[in-house]
């Protein structure tokens, strides 16, 4: 199914954003997500399922002023 | 002396706050971080990609100085993106401070007072300690107090202009009105002189980074705002002299050499 990473189309095999974010190569420690502009918990990951053209951002720490 | 302060649940003895971007590289960084002896840092948040490694080597770098981080929400144009942004740096930085910051023109980068009052009133609901940036929009900012805000960030100048105060009569209404809430400038300042001069009027700290990170010598120049914010803190505390129009003489008259009274 296609959904929407960061802005960009990405193809992924399964439907839980656990799992969508392992076969992504991201690092959970590293990371916090919103799925469709909502927050999702890290411990909520593995019960959050993503449908077809929803959207993630996939955050990071970053310098700042 | 002791000069510590409140801020939400975090006692602080030094009265800069210090941005985290813009420098030439993370080891200049964490020297100016060093040299400006600033307990609170400034981070953002910002799209990641699986292979680009997350950067991490400077946040555990900075992580390791043991200072205070305060995450922003730079880059949000409402409310709802700012809320939910300092949901996702809460968890990443493990802290309910947040700075508010949300654009509403992209060609001064002025706050959206109006987004920022909703925002400020959802988060202080969930439990987060507000750091709100805004202009110096007195009736705004008593409207942040209401809130519950006690951090109120009004700018000095627009970001990264390095222009120093442009509305002293408004930042010296600000704390005449505000006596009880601690007021950080946030933006706008560009030299030391800058600096000292908002301790002089009595704010409880200052924030900046650009002047710091794009001088030619960051380190440096983060020494020397450190010790512009502790002169003008010092000053504040001392109580300076009213200005007059004409001179006063301060060196007694009494005793003057060679006067002489008239004769005959």
């Amino acid at each position: 199914m296609r959904i929407v990473v960061n802005g960009d189309c990405v193809d992924v095999e399964t439907s839980n954003l656990l799992d969508i974010l392992d076969q992504l190569g991201y690092r959970p420690d590293d990371i916090v997500v919103a799925h469709n502009l909502q927050f999702i918990p890290r411990a909520q990951w593995g019960d959050c399922m993503i449908q077809e053209n929803d959207t993630l951002d996939v955050l990071a720490a970053m310098f700042g002023g | 002396m002791d000069d510590s302060w409140q801020v939400y649940d975090v006692t602080l003895q030094r009265r800069l706050f210090l941005g985290t971007a813009q420098y030439p590289s993370p080891a200049i960084m964490i020297a100016a971080v060093e040299a400006s002896g600033a307990q609170v840092l400034t981070t953002s948040l910002r799209r990641q990609a699986p292979t680009s490694g997350g950067g991490e080597t400077w946040w555990k770098q900075l992580q390791a100085l043991g200072r205070q981080i305060l995450p922003n929400t730079a880059g949000c144009r409402n409310a709802k993106e700012a809320v939910t942004l300092a949901q996702m740096a809460r968890e990443l930085f493990q802290t309910n401070w947040i700075k508010l910051e949300i654009t509403g023109d992209e060609y001064n980068l002025q706050p959206n007072t109006l987004e920022l009052l909703v925002a400020t009133e959802e988060l202080q609901n969930q439990g987060f300690n507000v750091f709100a940036y805004t202009t110096e929009d007195l009736v705004v900012c008593k409207r942040l107090q209401d809130l519950g805000c006690q951090v109120i960030m009004p700018w000095g100048a627009p970001i990264g202009s390095g222009k120093g105060l442009l509305n002293p009569y408004a930042l010296k209404t600000l704390r005449a009105r505000l006596p009880d809430i601690s007021l950080v400038v946030d933006a706008g300042i560009g030299l030391p002189s800058h600096v000292a001069q908002v301790m002089e009027l009595g704010f409880d700290g200052v924030l900046l980074n650009t002047s710091i990170a794009r001088s030619d010598d960051p380190e440096q120049m983060a020494r020397a705002m450190h010790h512009a914010s502790v002169a003008g803190r010092l000053a504040y505390l001392s109580g300076s002299i009213s200005e007059r129009e004409t001179a006063l003489a301060s060196t007694p008259i009494i005793g003057t050499p060679f006067w002489q009274s008239k004769k005959n």
